[in-house]
């Protein structure tokens, strides 16, 4: 017990322990923690006043939101497209998931690169087919941003949805057909439902990873023109190391983590739904023998 | 679910448009790492270039074990930063195999208040 205990403390209590105290503090960076004074919740209450830190945390939830939504839809309906016995499944399935092997920031480099106005590779697409070029990484900041993230993590939803479409019974599947239903209404009545649980858990878990993205946006806009790119993770940094406001960034955080907590949350208590269903089918199914 | 050998062509071309999609910026900067800077912001070449190796040299200049021409000093340092990375990664491994598969021996070992907390 005690080697567990002390891992723990150390990766796990610790630091989170010193960023929730450090957030109850009016802390300069001259200072160690230990010098700070108390100041009990100013900091939280002053940030929810602050403009600029609702406007950070509202780009961050469309960010999450579309970023989510986007990737479940193209994830998932790349896996029911390519739910068949093709000769070249394996050399096609690494190719697709190779945008999410690369580094973020070689990702946010190139798609950078890629939006260039004048020389990138979009605009000069678009001009070539007689259309004007887009303005990018200015006007359009928060979509460009949001299309690199897709680019880079529809293959995580499309590995995980593609497993758990090739474990379903196919038996199911073969009634249907038998049954004379379409495709679509194969899909919507029998492969979807089945598929939900391992969806709803992949879907949780791209959320509160799309909470933490930075590199990417860093890279890509800085925080775009003016605030309008700005995500959570990147005020946090900007607050500590630009503004150097300790106390404010580990509010910040604070309320970050509260956020991922309750989704967490939200998790674990659909998990322990899903089980417990299962648990009072496998029992009326073992009483009606 | 019966194998189908014949697809419908236009599967086949959304096939080819989504792996395009793909694979299409990686390939892109990999061609760009062989042009010159000029080749690639002038925005016109394609794939019609004069393929070099100079990007390769800037990059790796300290080991390299000769000297590129056309490079005055060397700034970067590539090796130390390679096996920064080394390093990080191996023992960043190496202790999370450490440490999760004894969790995992306990968690599924021994009863205790919050192991099904714990298992999500």
């Amino acid at each position: 017990m005690a080697p567990a205990a002390v891992i723990i403390v150390i990766t796990l209590l610790y630091p989170l322990g010193y960023m929730v105290y450090g957030s109850f503090r009016a802390w300069d960076p001259s200072q160690t923690i230990g010098e700070t004074e108390w100041v009990g919740l100013r900091n939280y209450i002053v940030l929810y006043g602050d403009p600029a830190f609702r406007e950070s945390m509202w780009v961050t939830l469309k960010f999450a939101f579309w970023v989510v939504t986007v990737e479940m839809i193209l994830g998932v309906g790349l896996a029911l497209l390519l739910d068949r016995k093709l000769r070249g499944m394996s050399i096609l399935r690494t190719l697709f998931i190779l945008p999410m092997m690369i580094a973020p920031v070689v990702v946010g480099l190139m798609w950078r690169y890629m939006y260039h106005p004048t020389v990138g590779t979009i605009n000069r697409w678009l001009k070539e087919f007689g259309f004007s070029g887009v303005d990018w990484l200015g006007q359009n900041a928060l979509l460009s941003v949001i299309i690199a993230d897709v680019w880079q993590w529809t293959p995580f939803i499309f590995i995980l949805a593609l497993a758990a479409l090739q474990s379903l019974p196919s038996s199911a599947i073969e009634a249907a057909r038998m049954d004379g239903a379409t495709n679509w209404q194969t899909i919507w009545h029998i492969k979807l439902p089945l598929m939900m649980p391992v969806l709803i858990v992949t879907c949780l878990l791209r959320l509160i990873d799309a909470f933490k993205v930075l590199e990417v946006i860093l890279v890509l806009t800085e925080g775009g023109p003016g605030l309008s790119t700005e995500i959570l993770a990147l005020r946090i940094s900007r607050t500590a190391t630009e503004f150097r406001e300790l106390g404010t960034a580990a509010a910040m955080s604070g309320y970050l983590m509260l956020l991922l907590m309750a989704l967490t949350a939200a998790m674990f208590i659909y998990t322990k739904l899903v089980e417990r269903r299962a648990q009072r089918l496998a029992k009326v199914v073992a009483e009606a023998d | 679910m019966h194998a189908q050998d014949k697809q419908h062509p236009a599967f086949y071309a959304v096939l080819v448009t989504l792996v395009f999609m793909a694979v299409g910026p990686i390939c892109l900067m990999f061609i760009n790492s062989f042009k010159l800077d000029v080749d690639i912001l002038s925005g016109t070449s394609g794939l019609l270039f004069m393929p070099t190796l100079q990007n390769y040299e800037t990059a790796l200049c300290d080991v390299l074990p000769y000297e590129p021409d056309h490079l005055d000093y060397c700034s970067l340092k590539i090796g130390g930063s390679f096996v920064n990375s080394l390093i990080i990664s191996i023992v960043s491994t190496a202790l999370t195999l450490v440490i999760g598969c004894m969790a995992a021996y306990a968690l599924v070992r021994f009863k205790f208040m919050g192991r099904d907390v714990a298992s999500v």
